[in-house]
């Protein structure tokens, strides 16, 4: 049996994480979530993802470029080198007022993530996105 | 937060209590729009039927819900960026935008609209509208902002028609919308935040109508409320556009 593609998403809103976990399995993925960038980097072990879904403002405004980090820069990081390729998503309400811009480049000045979609998303816009990201890895 | 009027004059520069308040309205919105994002998830997800068949008449209430949702957005969207524009720090990139796409889109999205109202809406547009550079995204939010407004004050049955063309480098848009007839000084007071009751245009949507004034401004064009005389208002929008390449 082919194996399902592993979704993490790490958020802070309990009922978003509710509702994009059952449109993912719905749609015939497994879906797992920590609800802090602190408890997402605590449990990436255990879930073993094929991509992250990341929130940007959880525990404090930057937590999701934290993760980001911490993943990306495996130098530093030695611990998260597994994780270093897996795509990032993001997620985020805050896009405009951050002006954000994101490069799959590690090292890039700019954030070293695979995508982003700004809140409010249409779950088939979301399951589009995921479902290319992870053709592509 | 302080009157608009004290931002634009830079009143009460108290350095803690700027910072404090800016953070306050961006944790507001995120807020907000987390909230608001996670309703139109939900009723996306029912509407496609991710757990199964809808009917047409869930579909279409579920639609008119997803619609309401994304006015909501709008609407804090709206009232952040113009927080921003009379603090003097909003930014919008410029970037190459097929303007009649842009118009064609609109027209798609609000027709099923005002065909549901029961409005009979024209769009026609003049002649070829070209690709340029501009702010696309900015423009495209205050022609959908202004549209609702539009179709709100349109009475059931009546006529609402928008009329866009570019003449000598610059765009124009002209939407005419039989709806309640008020004169020109009456029809000014929709941009006074105190005075816009008056003019049967409900609260809050006065709003929306002076965010789309100060937005079209921000881009150097000029926005403009009047008389239709004998059948309503109409507002036209003037537009500098820079020819794209």
């Amino acid at each position: 049996m082919e194996k399902k593609p592993k979704i993490f998403m790490v958020d802070d809103d309990a009922d978003l994480v509710l509702v994009v976990k059952s449109v993912f399995e719905a749609s015939g993925y497994e879906f797992a979530s920590a609800g802090s960038a602190k408890e997402g980097l605590e449990k990436i072990d255990a879930v073993r993802p094929d991509l992250i879904i990341l929130d940007v403002m959880m525990e404090d405004l930057v937590a999701g470029f934290r993760v980001v980090n911490a993943l990306r820069d495996y130098e530093a990081n030695p611990q998260n080198r597994a994780w270093a390729t897996t795509p990032i998503l993001m997620l985020t309400s805050v896009q405009q007022r951050t002006k954000m811009k994101f490069s799959q480049d590690v090292g890039s000045k700019l954030l070293p993530i695979d995508s982003f979609l700004e809140k409010p998303v249409k779950p088939q816009a979301l399951l589009a996105t995921v479902a290319e990201l992870l053709k592509k890895a | 937060m302080r009157d608009a009027d004290d931002r634009r004059r830079g009143r009460s520069p108290v350095d803690g209590v700027e910072c404090r308040e800016n953070l306050l309205i961006n944790h507001f919105f995120h807020d907000f729009k987390g909230n608001i994002s996670t309703v139109i998830m939900c009723i996306e997800a029912v509407s496609d039927g991710v757990w199964g068949e809808v009917t047409e008449r869930q579909k279409a209430s579920l639609g008119r819900a997803g619609r309401t949702c994304e006015r909501m957005i709008r609407l804090i969207n709206n009232f952040r960026d113009m927080t921003q524009m009379e603090e003097g720090v909003f930014e919008s990139e410029p970037e190459t935008v097929n303007v009649g796409a842009v118009l064609e889109g609109i027209e798609r999205e609000i027709a099923p609209v005002a065909h549901e109202r029961g409005q009979l809406l024209d769009f026609v547009r003049e002649g070829r509208l070209p690709a340029a550079t501009f702010r696309g995204a900015l423009f495209e939010r205050v022609m959908k902002s202004l549209f609702e407004v539009v179709l709100d004050a349109t009475r059931r049955g009546g006529r609402v028609i928008a009329r866009s063309g570019c003449d000598g480098g610059g765009l124009s848009v002209d939407v005419a919308f039989e709806a309640i007839e008020a004169d020109e000084e009456t029809l000014g007071t929709v941009f006074d935040r105190l005075a816009q009751t008056r003019t049967g245009l409900q609260l809050g949507r006065g709003f929306t109508l002076l965010f789309c004034r100060e937005a079209v401004a921000w881009m150097g064009g000029r926005l403009h409320l009047g008389p239709w005389p004998g059948r309503g208002c109409r507002v036209t929008i003037a537009l500098p556009l820079k020819p794209a390449g």
